[in-house]
């Protein structure tokens, strides 16, 4: 299960996709490429944007109706800095700048 | 993901995780991600089922959970499917919540946990039968 960026886009719109993403978001090639260049074979790749969006949001929801007690338990600023940062992830992902995709390959079994 | 992004990561989870849990953690995670492992990503539990499922995971076969955390989806896994998992991660500090937690819950025999770098993991190769990891790569 990977978050990347989007394929296709602008320059400009890649640039802010890797600045809103998780880190390391970016790489030079597709996840299912990456895959199959380490050789794992009948990669097969399915978007589950829709869900990550969601599950992003309900994230920034929780947190913000439970935030004192959750700060509590972190170094002063940490969970505020992180609800911002979620909050820059999500509207990406809301434009469709970063995608998530469950992709599962299988390594070609050796003969005997 | 760079030696910087690495160090930057290991420190800020290795901190999340000591901060500890309580019931409030535990409530907002089942109602975000309908599962109490100390997950804090995007894979739901109807994902890590999915997971299992397209992965063939039973009893006899053995899981590596890269990036594991405090044991999210490996145990999960583990715990549904029968399988055996080792998890690994360089927070030191998750791991050992997440064999707390497979105690707890009855099988610690089928769970390993190695702190290791996923850049650099100490297994020979065909160890294992299937792999998973959970927004590490990103």
């Amino acid at each position: 299960m990977t978050i990347h960026v989007a394929p296709g886009l602008t320059a400009r719109d890649r640039r802010e996709a890797v600045h809103a993403g998780p880190r390391a978001v970016t790489s030079r090639h597709g996840q299912a490429t990456l895959l199959s260049r380490a050789g794992f074979e009948d990669v097969a790749q399915v978007d589950v944007s829709a869900s990550y969006t969601r599950t992003l949001g309900a994230w920034i929801e929780a947190t913000d109706e439970n935030f004192d007690a959750l700060a509590a338990l972190e170094p002063p600023g940490d969970l505020a800095q992180r609800q911002t940062d979620r909050r820059v992830h999500l509207a990406a992902a809301k434009r469709g700048l970063l995608r998530r995709s469950l992709l599962v390959g299988h390594k070609p079994v050796r003969a005997s | 993901m760079t030696s910087r992004d690495e160090r930057e990561a290991r420190t800020d989870f290795t901190r999340r995780y000591s901060a500890g849990r309580t019931d409030v953690t535990t409530e907002v995670e089942r109602r975000v991600i309908g599962t109490d492992y100390g997950a804090n990503g995007f894979t739901t539990g109807h994902e890590a089922d999915e997971l299992g499922r397209r992965l063939g995971l039973r009893p006899g076969l053995r899981l590596l959970d890269v990036g594991a955390g405090r044991g999210w989806p490996g145990l999960y896994l583990a715990a549904t499917t029968g399988c055996a998992v080792v998890l690994t991660d360089l927070p030191a500090e998750g791991l050992v919540l997440a064999r707390d937690r497979a105690r707890a819950d009855g099988f610690l025999d089928r769970v390993t946990a190695c702190a290791a770098s996923a850049s650099a993991l100490p297994f020979a190769r065909e160890t294992f039968d299937a792999v998973v990891h959970s927004d590490v790569l990103c």
